[in-house]
């Protein structure tokens, strides 16, 4: 999937460096023209649009595949989350660590109340995962979804599951959410694609 | 006690009674789960604007228009009545975690 050409003959390899190979570690960028953070499925599905193809559900299926190779091929990369010298880059990170630590759902909890205060705890049949270097192993195979899912996936399911509404995949608070994740795992090597009970 | 001064007195305990027990028993009408959805729907506007809508709310809030479009306008306001306590929860999470979220920050 990752080498098929576009119809018009170019492929995703075009649209990264290194051709899209060992690059999942630099995964999200700040982009200081746009001045927002680019993850690497809104990477994924910019290249298709610039391509002239549609954009890929955020959520499953091929996003879910694209990004699983992408994380294969990078491997016991570490990661290296930059945060370049831009205000606006600090703010989303800082946006990011806000949103993390913030409660919300009627069950009052926020990221952290699961994946700072209760790593290796159970939820049910899950096992909650350390917020240290919880995406290096995105994307996901989950027991519960019986198949992969993709990082948007797996915030818009966190969301639900203290029952509060989830926002739009890859909505500005999501994408600065991976962006400190990611950030904080700075020197984790790649372990994707993963697999949770 | 005068006979008739208890009379009184029982006669006004019954009507006090009888108020009590049919009031609560008095039916929703359809402006009254206008209003009330009316409420729910505004206090969950807000808590859009501050981007912490509750999933229970918006059950609630379909669950009225559910009952308002079969004509229980009993169950239709109640749910409706619910959905704004939500939402006002909702908004009074997001409005003190603005500050609040830094108690739990690791450092």
């Amino acid at each position: 999937m990752f080498a098929t050409p576009f119809k018009n003959g170019k492929t995703y390899g075009d649209c990264f460096a290194n051709k899209g190979i060992g690059v999942r570690q630099n995964y999200p960028t700040f982009d200081e023209k746009e001045g927002k953070v680019i993850t690497l499925e809104l990477a994924l599905n910019r290249c298709r649009e610039a391509n002239g193809e549609a954009p890929y559900s955020y959520l499953k299926d091929e996003m879910a595949s694209l990004t699983a190779y992408m994380a294969f091929t990078s491997r016991g990369q570490k990661m290296d989350i930059r945060i370049p010298s831009d205000p606006r880059a600090l703010e989303a990170y800082e946006n990011g660590k806000r949103y993390f630590y913030t409660r919300r759902g009627q069950l009052n909890f926020s990221c952290a109340t699961c994946h700072v205060q209760s790593p290796g705890e159970h939820i049910r049949a899950e096992i909650l995962a350390p917020a240290l270097g919880i995406m290096n192993a995105m994307p996901i195979y989950r027991s519960e979804w019986s198949g992969m899912g993709t990082t948007s996936r797996r915030f818009l399911t966190c969301n639900s599951q203290t029952r509060a509404v989830p926002l739009e995949p890859q909505s500005d608070e999501y994408r600065d959410l991976e962006y400190y994740l990611s950030y904080v795992a700075n020197g984790l090597p790649i372990s994707g694609p993963g697999a949770r009970p | 006690m005068s006979a008739t001064m208890s009379v009184t007195r029982n006669i006004a305990l019954a009507v006090v009674l009888v108020l009590a027990i049919a009031m609560p028993a008095l039916a929703a009408s359809e402006a009254d789960f206008k209003a009330a959805f009316a409420a729910a729907e505004a206090a969950e506007k807000q808590a859009d604007q501050l981007r912490n809508k509750w999933t229970t709310t918006e059950t609630q809030l379909a669950a009225a228009k559910k009952a308002a479009a079969a004509g229980d306008f009993d169950a239709a306001t109640a749910a409706a009545k619910e959905a704004e306590a939500l939402a006002q929860a909702s908004i009074f999470q997001a409005t003190s975690e603005k500050e609040r979220w830094k108690d739990m920050e690791i450092r």
